[in-house]
């Protein structure tokens, strides 16, 4: 079956001063109907990135090549009239940080409201419900209610985990096909957390979307995504199911990754990232990794499938 | 015992009257033992903060008493603070924030030394500020970069760099790892574990990630609305908890 989203060969690079730095490499994913795929991954490692690439959102710098496909429609060569049918629309964002993405000066009523009326498509009389009904419609759905006050509210009356769920009911108003969440638990409290995780349980039961979720929280990936992938340094270097990834994992950056947790007792792995301009050529971990032989200085890692559905670029699972 | 908070409260007046009290604090009672790990839990707003902040001598509570080594530092008049921050020091959520932008990770680190007249001349001065930079392992190239060039991991470290050069005996930890990821979170995490093993200190450790506080605290107390409606071992809590909120703040794991 045809995925919603398929990236193949995906790599992002900025031009920085005379040259371009890589960032993305050879990235390939899919994801399919009403699935949600948890890419995790350290901060600096690229998650973002690789969103924005989707929703091509990427600053003027940005040099892009090899193929993003929605439905079977390649997104990259499309015009900017074209994309902008789609995005906002099929293809949805939910942004990170609550607090700076909502406009301070509008009501989030209006914001919300504005992802309908502002679509080229948008005609008044056509709408079988009034716009209004079906903000107050979603944000029911949300339990942002307040007995219906919460339309007239500024974005600095809510609170944090509020702004959140309003930024969620803007990405799921349209009915979208496919989010992209970014890092949506971010600087929010324990039981914030689990609220959100609740909404975005429920969305996805609700509509039935595709959902790429970016996160470093490995507790709401598990909680929430069908299957996961890990990025280092700006390459998956594993991919498989929840169950798969995080209580099989092969690759040993996913493994320390989950080591790291302090319900693991914290284990801390040596050294740092590497910096995008001084990359190892081969695999990208060998500096930081434990079971780093020969084969990782001298060549890049291929796909292995472990067992079926469970992807990993490691030398180490060749022939296993 | 080292500190001990003894019907602690702090209330804020509002409206036209002054007549709307908001206890941001209420009655808090706590005692904290030496070289002993205690944390707080509780959500945004339940007074964790302020309660670190009336300890530091950065608010003073409306009544009650805060006894540090059984002397009530709530009535300290500056010159005496200077003094006992000395022994009180605290590490703040947003790293990067702490520090001048205006100066660099070298200036800001030997800071403490400069106040409380540390060192003798600028050589012992460096040597002080590299050592503890190794301690805390950042290395030695970052010293003349500016707070904005680095990352938050070592913003932290070099936060709490600079309070262990004042050897302080009591050192609050207000969230310092909630805006960092979980690689980052576990050097600072075994950082401090290891500090606390080497040193004579006892850490206030504050967060609303319960995965934390429970893999490092001895002790802790629940708060909520500014009350602490649990405390105890850190086990017992987590594996048999008495109050209503606990248990709402324990399903909440997911």
């Amino acid at each position: 079956m045809e995925p919603v989203l398929r990236i193949d060969d995906l790599c992002v690079g900025f031009h920085v001063r005379d040259r371009v730095v890589n960032i993305i490499n050879h990235v390939s994913l899919h994801i399919g109907e009403n699935e949600v795929l948890g890419l995790i991954g350290e901060t600096g490692c690229g998650k973002s990135v690789t969103g924005s690439a989707v929703l091509r959102l990427l600053p003027d710098n940005a040099v892009v090549a090899g193929q993003i496909d929605y439905r079977g429609k390649a997104l990259l060569p499309m015009s900017e009239h074209e994309f902008n049918r789609l995005r906002g629309a099929k293809i949805v964002s939910v942004p990170q940080s609550p607090s700076t993405s909502l406009n301070p000066m509008m009501t989030v009523g209006m914001q919300v409201e504005e992802c309908l009326t502002r679509r080229p498509d948008y005609s008044k009389k056509a709408q079988q419900v009034p716009v209004r009904e079906r903000v107050q419609q979603i944000f029911e759905r949300l339990r942002l209610n307040e007995r219906g006050k919460i339309f007239r509210k500024y974005p600095c009356e809510l609170s944090g985990g509020m702004c959140q769920r309003v930024l969620i009911s803007m990405g799921a108003i349209t009915n979208a096909d496919l989010i992209v969440v970014d890092e949506p638990t971010k600087a929010v409290d324990w039981i914030l957390r689990a609220g959100v995780v609740d909404v975005l349980r429920k969305m996805k039961e609700d509509y039935r979307c595709a959902m790429m979720m970016i996160t470093h929280d490995i507790g709401v990936a598990r909680a929430l995504s069908n299957r996961i992938a890990v990025m280092y340094a700006g390459e998956i270097v594993e991919t498989g199911t929840a169950g798969q990834v995080l209580d099989h994992p092969q690759h040993p950056y996913t493994a320390d990754l989950i080591s790291a947790l302090p319900e693991n007792g914290f284990h801390v792995t040596e050294g740092f990232m590497p910096s995008f301009e001084e990359m190892p050529a081969a695999c990208r971990y060998q500096d930081r990794c434990a079971h780093c032989v020969e084969a990782c200085r001298s060549g890049k890692p291929e796909m292995h499938e472990t067992e079926p559905g469970h992807f990993v670029y490691c030398h180490r699972c060749r022939g296993e | 015992m080292l500190l001990e908070l003894r019907n602690v409260t702090k209330t804020y007046w509002s409206g036209v009257m002054r007549n709307k009290a908001f206890h941001a604090v209420k009655d808090v009672n706590l005692e904290i033992g030496e070289r002993e790990i205690f944390g707080i839990i509780g959500e945004s707003g339940s007074g964790k903060t302020t309660t670190c902040k009336i300890i530091m001598g950065l608010l003073k509570p409306t009544s009650g008493a805060v006894l540090y080594q059984g002397e009530d530092i709530t009535k300290l008049g500056k010159a005496k603070w200077h003094e006992l921050r000395k022994s009180i020091q605290m590490i703040f959520q947003h790293p990067q924030m702490t520090f001048n932008p205006r100066s660099t990770v070298y200036s800001a680190c030997a800071e403490p030394i400069r106040i409380y007249k540390l060192a003798k001349d600028a050589d012992e001065e460096r040597e002080m500020v590299l050592g503890i930079l190794d301690r805390v392992g950042v290395s030695r190239d970052q010293l003349e970069k500016y707070p904005h060039e680095i990352s938050g991991g070592q913003a932290q470290r070099l936060s709490i760099a600079r309070t262990l050069l004042l050897k302080p005996s009591l050192l609050i930890c207000d969230e310092p790892t909630s805006m960092l990821d979980i690689s980052v979170q576990a050097q600072i995490l075994s950082l401090l574990k290891e500090i606390h093993g080497k040193e004579n200190l006892t850490l206030l450790y504050i967060s609303h990630n319960l995965d934390v506080v429970a893999a490092i605290c001895d002790r802790i107390a629940v708060m909520k609305d500014g009350e602490i409606v649990e405390m105890g071992n850190t086990d017992e809590v987590f594996s048999s908890p008495k109050h209503d909120y606990t248990k709402r703040l324990l399903s909440a794991r997911i």
